[in-house]
Order: C-alpha cells, then structure tokens, then sequence
C-alpha cells in the first residue's frame, strides 16, 4: 500500500509538473501577449514597456518560468490581460457558484444512475434493462447544449415554470442540474449495469448461492462492494465529463461561473485568466484522480495488503 | 475473426430495426455531406433581409423555404444542408488524425518499451487528467480558430483512447500470442506488424474509431455552439444552434432543426458503434 | 458433531439412494430442442461416492448445477427430477443448500469474495445452518479449519483469499461446506486448477472427511485419475448423455462402451513404450533434406530473474546446467512455477538469460531481435501450450506456412512443401484454406507443429503442447511428437507438469523443483526408481484410472512454494519428508551417480556414500 500511494503520488506530481510546464512554455511560444492585446502601431511604446513588465515579460524566460512557480504557490497568477483585475480574485469569487452547481448535479446523477444501473443489471433483458439501456445511449448522444436548448423551450416557453437562465433562485438551479444530471447519470447507470453483471457472473455469486444466502445477503454482501470497485475508478472520469460539461452548462443558462468565465476569457484572448483556470482544473482532475486511485486501492485487499 | 460479405449481410440481417434505421440515416448524412452544393436551393450564406424568420412552410411560412429562414433571411434547410457538410467532414478527417497518432504512438510504446513507453503513457495521463473540451479551449484561447487547427483540436479528441487501446492489443500479441510466435518464427519486423499485428488490431480500432465519432461531433458542435469554433460566415451545426438562441421564444424551428440533426447523427453513430463492438466482441468468442 | 434437522432426521428407507436424478434434461431457452443434457439419470447410493466424468462439453457440469438449481440464467431444466431420500426437491432448494447438500466447485481462488476474510466467511455460514453467532461462531470456524487440516487455522481466520494458495483455498471452501454439516458433498473438478501434489492432498482430505462424516459424495472430474481414486460409482458422460455406469472397479477393468473405452486407452499406460518402439524400423520419411541434422543444446549456470510486482525479485530459474544430446528428447517435468517454462523459452532465445550461457551446438544463442535472431530461428523452435492464441486468427493455415518457407527461402516450391508438412503432422491439404478458429484443439497444434518443423530445426522446445486439449485428443497429438521427431531427426525438449505424458515421449527426465533441476536420468529409471524425495512424491501424486491400485501415497506436506521467497538451503526441505537440520543451512549440489544419475538431494548424497542418512543426519 505504501508503495503503491508512493507511487501514484509521483504520478500525479510529474503529471502536475508536465501540466505547469506545458501551459507556460504555450503561453510563451504563442508570442507577445501584449501584441495581441494592443494595437501595436497606434499604442504609445512606454504603455507596451509598462505592460510588459506588468506582465514580467522583460524578464529572461528562466527567470519567468521560476516566477510563475512562484506565483502559483503564492496565489498571484497575474492580471486579467483584459481589466487589470487580479485574476485569484476574480476566479476565486466565481468557485462556489460552479460549485454548488456541480454538488447538485453530482448528487443528482449518483440518485439517478446507481439505482438505475442495478435495477437494469437485476432485471437483464426487461423493460427496465431496456429503457435504461436506451436512455443511456441516448444520453451519451445528446449534448448538453441541445439539452439544455429544449429545457429552456419546455420548462421557461411553454410551460413558463421556471426562468430561462440566471443564478440566485433554487429555481434557476433546477434546470442546469437536470440537464447534466441525465446526461451523466444515464452513463453511470450504464456503467453501474456492467459492474453489477460482470460480478454476478463471477463463481463466488454462484458459491454464496449454493452456500444457502438469500438474495439479498448476496447483494449486500457479494454483488455490491465488487461492484462498487470499478465504479469508484471512473468516477474520476466523470468529474472530468462534469468541468467540462459545466461549462457548457453555465454558458446556456448564463450561470456566472468559473466555466462562463473561460467561454468569455478564451473568446477575450484573456490568456492570464485562461491560463490559470486551465491549472486550476487540471489540479482538480489531479487531485481527483489520485484519491480515486488511493480509494481503489483501499478498497482492493490485494492492493492494500501489499508492502 | 475474418470478415466477409456474406458475414455482414447476416450481421445486418440479425440486428435490430432501430440498427437499420441508423445505419441509413448515417448513409444519407454522408450523401447529404458529400453532395451539398448540389441538393441545397440556396447559398449558406445567401441572405434575403426581406424574408427574415419566417417560419417551414408546412407551418404557414413562404414555399420557397421549407424549413423557414433566419434572422438575416438565409435558408434554413439549405444551411442545415453545409452545415451537415461541414460537420461531418470536421468529425470525419479530425477523428482521423486523432487515430492515426494515438494508434501510431500506442504501438510504439508496445513496441520499445521502456522509457518511450513511460514517456507515451505519461502523456497519455496527462491527457486524460484534463477535460478535452478544457484542452480544447486552452489551444484556441493560445493559437486562435482558424479552420485547420480546429479540425486538428477537435481531432485529437480521444487520440489517449486509442493510444491505450493499440498498446494494450500489441503487447498483447506481442507476449503470448501470435505476434511473439510470428517473431519466433523469424519474421522481419516489418512482416510482423503489417501482416500479423495490423489487421489484427484493425477491427478494434475501427470500433473505437465509430465510438469516438459521436464524441467528437458533439465538441465541434459544442465549441461552435460557444462561438469558439467554426467561424461565420461559414456554418455548422453548433453555430446554427447558437445563433437560434436568443429566438427561441417564437422561432422554435431555428434551435429544433440544428439540434435534432446533431443528437440523430451521433445517436446513430454511438449506436452503430455498439453494434459493431457487440459484434466484434461475439466474433472474437 | 451431526446436528439433524427435522427433514434429515426422517431415515432413509432401506435401498432408497441418497440422491437419484431420474431423466434430467437442461436445454437453452432460446433453442429448447438442442438438449445440453439429455435424459441423465443416476443414483447415489446412501454414504457412496458417485463419480461423474466426461470431457469438456460433456454436461457433466450442468447436470451437478441442476441438484442444486444453480443453471446459468440462460438454461433450464426441461424435464427431470431430482429426489433426495426419495423426497423430491422443491425449486430454489430452500432448506437445502448449504445445509443438506454442500458444493464446492474448480476455481477456488475464483469461488471466494475476494473483499472477506476467511473467518467472517466460516463464521457467517456457521449462523446461517447453525444459528451459533459472535465467539461461538468463531470457535466453530477454527475448529473447521482443523477438520480440513489447515495448518494454524486460528491465524488464518484474518487472511483475505489472495494471501492463500490454491490449495488453502480449496481447504477453505470445503470448510464452508462443512459449515451446515451436509449429507451430500457436491464437488465440480475440485482439483483442475491445482498442482499435482495439492491435488492427492485434497482427494485424500475429500476421502477422509467421508469416512469420518459418512458423507455422500457427487465427484464431477474430466480426469479419469481422480475418478478412480475417489468414486466407487462412475458414470460416463459425453455429449450431454450418460454413455456408461457401473460400479468403479468394473468400469476400470472392463469398460462396456466404446467411448469408455477409447477414453482409457488415451491415458499414457504406467508400462512401456511400446507404440514407439514399434516405429523405430519404419522406412524414413523423405522430407528432411540433410541425412543427420540434429545437434545438442547446453545450458551453463543459466539463471533468469523477473522483478515482480512490489518490486520482488523471483529466481525462475536458479544456476541450471544442463546438456541435451543431438537427437535426444529430454522431458522436463515439474509443478507450476518451478521455470520450466522459463527454461524452455531461454533455451530457444525468446528470453534473455540473467547470467549464464547458451550453446546449441557449439554456438551461443541469439535473444536481440537482428539478423542473427532471425538466423537463429532455422534452427531453434518452440511449440506452446494454447494454439489458438498463436495462430494469427486472421490468415489461414497454409498461408502462415507458407510464409515461413519464403521468408527463410527453405524452397522453390513452397506450397507443395507445406502440403507435405501438414501431411507429416497428419493434416489433410484441405486444411490448408482454414482458419484456426474452424480447427479443432488437436488439429491446431499439429498445425502449429507443421510450421515450427517448416524451417526444419534441429531443436524443437514442446511447452506444454497437449495441456490444453482433451484426453483422446492429447494421446494423438503425443503419438504425432513420437513420430515426427524420429522422422526429422530432432533434438527434442518436452517440458509438461504430467511425469507420465513426459516419460511416454522422452529419453531422459529432468525434474524441477523452484528453478533448480532436481534430479535427472533415464525416462525409465526415474519412473521406476526415483531417488529425489521430491520425484518420489509427483510420481506417489500420479493418479492411476485403476481403483485397485490406490496406492498408499507419500502425500507431500503444504504447498508448493512461492518462488518470490525462496527458503534456504535445499529449496524442498520445508516440504521434504527425510529434511534433516543440514537441508536447512546448504543447499545440495547437482551429484551424478554411477548409473548415470544425478540427484540434488544430500540424503541420496549420503546413501550413496553407504552410510544410512537418518544416522548421518
């Protein structure tokens, strides 16, 4: 076990380092932000003088690259490109927004999947297998955008329920999360459906059974925890689907999140801030993944038996 | 496994009606992408200000539109018809590349082992890690949207799958299986992998291939629909999507149109996939 | 203990079988006219032991799941009842699994959650039959443990089924069976997936917990072997019927039906070679194109060392010498993981050795992929265990010949050759235009064999050929070995975990115990006389398809070793019977006897010497 969080550990560490490196060294070979930024011709050579050091782009690469570690362990990730406002600031007064967001539709996805996937995965071959396998399918086929299109038409047209878009109410928050939440949780009843038969299919189900257990012991005891294994290893998977899927999310339902704020920094050429929300999602998905491993690893006696 | 005519005709014969309907409807996408200019009556940008929203003509609109027009007067069906084009040639050639390389260094790193498989794999983390649409978005924030290196961003989309795919299939066949006895035999390398591994790998990732098309759709589309891919005056079907938005209201034929075509065309395309995999995996007992 | 529940306490009345299965049969629901199994009907006698054996598809499987109502999903049983005591059972054997008919089934490492631990898996059963809970189900657990001869059971009560071996694992899962204190045992191949000298521990457990319980038991095996030694009623199943029943002794001796009998006479006889003896005076085939080609191979101090997960580093294989003469056939015989397999891929380059040299005839062996690889592989070949994953599913058999001749330019005319091999292999030209899925087993390892002796080498390694493949097919495939290596005048290594498929095609045997040779010499003479107390045991192991020659074994004590912790001095002494204090601290050298024998054991060492070693120790 020792050897094994060791080494994930590691992992994550050079895959954090590959990260910070690749968004400077892009940063950099794209050119002179400043030039992109301003009219070059029409701007003053002492304001483009001052933005460079603004911006420390006076500086020998070497010493930039060692600045920008140093920024990211201070919390001073530079200014917006765009309004000179400190971008820690900006990004950080947006979190709990996408958060609360994403709590929702993570809660709201596991309801709807897990009970989902094993109801399928029980009844193989039913109606309920079928209709949730076709949802799921379904789901995987229909992006958040189109979702989220004909949420607005049904639930704020037609039938004027609820607003269209916007942050603030319980009510502004139903629609976003149900149109992430269906997508996901159509895929995690289908992953859950795998789990559960490919444990049900495995001799020790069969061995419990012919020990005498009633059904629901062998589920409880047997089918459950094994599948559970599995699960938890793409559960880092889906948090991805989730930032990604967030921002498409807040950009329909103009939810004033971290993910609208990088659909608007990216169409602003707002490098500082794309830059930095570029590390703070990759050290989430970092983060994520490494405890979706250590769990795995916890919950596999071979693993965490192991020296 | 080997394939043959008479195999698929049965496969097809087997499959489910919903499996046929998909199967055509993906026929005409790409009839419909291959000869555009020919079926669509208008230009996509062909602009007609006096016949602005007005809605299909089987809802009352003018004949001549029969899906009704835009907020500058442009055809909506000749549109939907270059966007598909457009689509479907951006998923197409991008999820190529995507292929190409990830399968190309998944089988090197199977192949040299060692630091190169390290390095391979890392990357192949590294990208894992990061939502693609994130990546996405980060090179067009960097090196801006112009069409070529969009279609290599959307492309790459999924090219980490297949790197894992192709490295899992050739070690495979490398350590215990005909590939290690091909090499026994005194095969040169290049017999090895073209003869023996290739087309046995070739199926698999055919099958990741048509899995990863719908994906990659649905982000062309998505980054379009953000404003952040195709550019006007060119159109897609996430452009169109986006631009319906603020005429929802009283225009639901702008947003149904884009958006239906969009979810039919990857669920038949997710759908032909599953069969396909299904069908793989039955045929590889 | 018995404790009698209100149904078992009924006694049978006199001449009632204990369990009858009166005209089962099992379809598939979607094709209720294809019968899996077809009108079985069979008798346990009270305290028999009944055994079931057939080869693989034979439904002697599916006929022990339906006494428990256990059927995959997709079958079902179409007609048939199963009675016990006379009583038939109800549906869902409710009241009866577990409690009054036990099962135990191959895989044990497989058949147990991999999430438990042993003690709450005994003790839980222990509630559920017995209502005991907390201590004294614990309590109940250890002493099952101690019924199964589990060695220090109240520690093992913590450990997850992966830190147990195979065997333990069995022991384990007889113990949970135990659990309810049945009437009848059920027992699907309890001991396919475990080494030979696991194997004769379980079987004599199995016979003992019978005597000491007067148990019934329903043995399903495809080794005649176990049938003989544990059944006292066999049926033969094949093809979803039962083909054959009587009582074991007559089976044995004089088989009724025409399967039975063929299936017998598959096993390697205990006497003689006599078949290929007979071959020796057959005129020479005309396909070798040079008139004596084989040489011999030699390994020097050889030793291959993996690292292992956790960074463990296992010694396959451990300072092995060895020479093979030209045109000999050497057997190597051991339990898994003692490297012969490791062995026999060094010896053709397909690995790279950790220290120690290679010499086939005079010349070392090249393992870097070069020309001189691929040179090399005119002369050395290899058969493996699973033809099916070595032939490209993808391209047909002929072609993949073919394509051998031409890259090593063997002959001009390289089709008419390759019909010629598989004619040599004893495969007809139209198996040529096949793929190896439409093959069967036996016809894909000949084919497999016809490519390796396309190059024409002079030393073919046989890993493992007829492991895979059913009984009637592996004693063909062995006879075709026989017969093509003294028609291609081949050096010949022969490497199989069963002594007597190994001494049936070789000259010298080699027996390998944790990466060391043990002893080697003559075929016959280490059958017959072995002096290794570990040779002694795999052949005390061997299972004779004769119930009269149950012979008091030498049952070798726990498992086999992990070669990740190697013990010291002799690698066997943990194991060994005759172990003195010496065995622990220096390990035995290789020591060749007059009679051309040579035995790394001290006490042989001693008794050579003509001192008696129980004093020398």
């Amino acid at each position: 076990m020792i050897r094994f969080v060791f080494i994930r550990t590691i992992r994550a560490i050079l895959t954090a380092l590959t990260v910070v490196t690749t968004t400077f060294v892009v940063l950099r070979i794209t050119g002179d932000p400043v030039q992109s930024l301003l009219p070059v011709e029409t701007t003053p050579p002492e304001i483009i003088e001052l933005y460079r050091r603004l911006w420390n782009l006076d500086q020998p690469l070497w010493q930039q690259y060692v600045g920008y570690w140093q920024g990211i362990f201070h919390g001073t990730m530079g200014r917006s490109f765009v309004d000179g406002r400190d971008v820690v600031g900006i990004i950080a007064e947006r979190i709990p927004i996408t958060l609360e967001l994403m709590g929702w539709t993570f809660v709201a996805m596991l309801a709807i999947g897990l009970p989902a996937g094993i109801a399928a995965a029980l009844n193989r071959g039913s109606w309920i297998d079928r209709t949730v396998m076709a949802a799921a399918v379904a789901g995987h086929a229909l992006p958040g955008y189109v979702m989220g299109i004909l949420m607005i038409w049904l639930f704020a047209v037609e039938l004027r329920w609820l607003p269209s878009s916007g942050y603030g109410t319980p009510q502004h928050l139903i629609m976003p999360v149900l149109t992430l939440a269906t997508a996901y949780g159509a895929v995690i009843a289908r992953f859950t459906r795998a789990a559960v038969l490919e444990v049900l299919g495995q001799p020790h189900v069969l061995a419990a059974r012919s020990q005498g257990w009633p059904g629901r012991t062998i589920m409880r005891r047997e089918v459950i925890p094994n599948a559970a294994i599995p699960l938890v290893t793409i559960i880092g998977l889906f948090l991805g689907g989730l930032i990604g899927g967030s921002v498409i999310v807040e950009w329909i339902f103009a939810w004033p999140g971290i993910g609208r704020l990088l659909v608007t920094s990216v169409a602003g050429r707002d490098l500082a801030i794309v830059q930095a929300l570029v590390l703070l999602f990759s050290a989430t998905m970092i983060i994520a993944n490494l405890l979706v491993d250590l769990a795995y690893a916890f919950l596999n006696p071979s693993i965490r038996l192991r020296g | 496994m080997h394939f043959s005519i008479r195999q698929s005709a049965s496969a097809v014969r087997q499959s489910s009606p919903v499996l046929v309907a998909a199967c055509l409807w993906l026929g005409l996408m790409v009839f419909v992408a291959v000869f555009a200019p020919w079926i669509a009556p208008y230009g996509y940008a062909e602009q007609d200000l006096l016949l602005r929203l007005q809605p299909p003509s089987f809802a009352g609109g003018p004949p001549g539109h029969w899906l009704g027009t835009d907020h500058l007067g442009r055809d909506v069906f000749s549109r939907a018809i270059y966007s598909i084009r457009i689509s479907m040639a951006v998923a197409f050639f991008g999820a190529l590349i995507g292929a190409v390389f990830g399968t190309a260094l998944g089988a090197l790193a199977a192949h040299r082992r060692g630091l190169v498989e390290e390095i391979v794999m890392g990357l192949v983390d590294v990208q894992a890690a990061l939502p693609f649409l994130i990546f996405a978005l980060l090179v067009i924030a960097f090196f801006g949207n112009e069409l070529f290196l969009f279609v290599l961003v959307v492309g790459f989309q999924g090219w980490e799958r297949y790197a894992r795919l192709a490295r899992g299939l050739v070690l495979d066949a490398k350590t215990r299986g005909y590939a290690a006895a091909a090499r026994s035999m005194g095969l040169p390398l290049w017999r090895v992998y073209l003869v023996h591994i290739g087309p046995n790998i070739a199926g698999a990732m055919a099958v990741q291939f048509t899995l990863n098309l719908p994906e990659t759709i649905i982000l062309e589309a998505g980054l379009s629909f953000l404003g952040l891919g195709i550019q006007p005056p060119l159109t897609s079907l996430g452009l169109m999507l986006n631009d319906s938005r603020n005429y929802i209201v009283l225009h639901w034929w702008l947003p149904a149109v884009p958006g239906a075509l969009i979810f039919v065309t990857a669920l038949s395309m997710s759908l032909i996939g599953d069969g396909l995999r299904d069908w793989f995996d039955r045929s590889q007992r | 203990m018995r404790i009698s529940s209100p149904s078992s306490a009924a006694p049978a009345a006199a001449g009632t079988p204990q369990l009858s299965i009166d005209g089962l049969s099992v379809v598939h629901r979607t094709s209720p006219h294809n019968l899996l199994v077809s009108d079985v009907s069979l008798q346990l006698p009270p305290g028999g032991a009944l055994g079931i054996v057939g080869e693989s598809g034979s439904g002697k499987s599916l006929t022990c799941l339906s006494i428990m109502d256990l059927l995959p999903g997709a079958l079902r049983q179409s007609a048939g009842a199963i009675r016990m005591n006379g009583a038939p059972l109800a549906p869902g054997r409710k009241g009866i699994r577990g409690r009054r008919i036990a099962m135990i089934f191959q895989d044990p490492g497989a058949t147990m959650n991999p999430l438990r631990r042993i003690g709450p898996f005994l003790s839980g059963l222990v509630k559920l039959h017995r209502g005991l809970a907390g201590a004294a189900a614990e309590a109940e657990a250890v002493r099952l443990l101690d019924a199964v001869r589990m060695p220090a059971a109240r520690e093992r009560l913590r450990a997850y089924p992966h830190e147990l071996s195979g065997g333990q694992n069995q022991r384990v899962m007889i113990a949970g069976a135990l659990a309810g204190d049945p009437e009848i045992l059920l027992a699907d191949e309890p001991t396919t997936a475990l080494d030979v000298t696991t194997q004769a521990q379980i079987l004599d457990l199995l016979a003992e917990l019978r005597a000491e319980r007067g148990m019934g038991l329903v043995l399903v095996s495809h080794d005649f072997g176990v049938i003989a030694e544990a059944a006292d009623h066999v049926a033969v199943m094949h093809a979803g019927c039962v083909v054959e029943q009587a009582p074991a002794d007559r089976l044995f001796s004089s088989p009724q039906h025409p399967y039975t009998a063929s299936l017998l006479a598959s096993i390697p006889p205990e006497t003689g070679r006599a078949s290929i003896a007979e071959r020796q005076g057959r005129p020479p085939n005309n396909l070798p194109s040079q008139a004596t080609r084989g040489i011999g191979i030699e390994a020097r101090r050889l030793s291959r060392t993996f690292e292992a997960r956790g960074g463990a580093r296992v010694n396959a294989l451990n300072d092995v010498n060895l020479a093979v003469q030209p045109g000999e056939m050497l057997g190597v015989v051991g339990e898994s993981g003692c490297g012969k397999s490791t062995f026999g891929r060094l010896l053709v380059g397909l690995d790279k050795p950790s220290s120690g040299d290679i010499l086939a005839g005079g010349e070392p062996v090249a393992t870097k992929d070069g020309v001189a690889f691929r040179l090399s592989r005119r002369r050395l070949q290899m058969v493996w265990q699973d033809p099916l994953s070595v032939l490209n599913p993808r391209l047909t058999i002929g072609y993949q010949i073919m394509e051998v001749l031409q890259t090593h330019r063997i002959t001009d005319d390289a089709e008419s050759r390759m019909f010629e091999l598989l004619r040599a292999v004893n495969l007809k030209a139209e198996h040529a235009s096949r793929y190896a899925h439409q093959l069967s087993g036996g016809q894909r390892q000949r084919a497999v064999i016809a490519r390796a002796l396309a190059v024409e080498p002079q030393i073919v390694v046989f890993d493992e050929p007829v492991s895979a493949l059913d009984l009637s097919v592996q004693a063909q495939v062995i006879e075709m070995i026989a017969d093509i290596r003294n028609r291609f005048d081949l050096t010949g290594i022969f490497i199989s975990h069963d002594i007597r498929v190994v001494r049936y095609v070789s000259d010298r045997i080699a027996v390998m115990y944790l990466g060391r040779i043990v002893e080697i010499g003559q075929a016959d003479d280490i059958f017959h006389t072995p002096k290794h107390p570990y040779t002694q045991a795999l052949l005390s192991a061997v299972l004779s398809p004769d119930p009269k020659r149950r012979k008091s074994r030498k049952i070798l004590r726990g498992d086999p070793p992990d070669p990740a912790h190697m013990p010291s001095g002799c690698p066997f002494h943990p194991r060994c019977p005759r172990a003195a204090v010496r065995c622990s601290a220096e390990p035995p050298a290789l020591h060749t006897s007059t009679d051309g024998r040579s035995t790394a054991c001290h006490a042989v060492d001693v008794e050579t010497s003509g001192l008696a070693w129980e004093f020398a120790a």
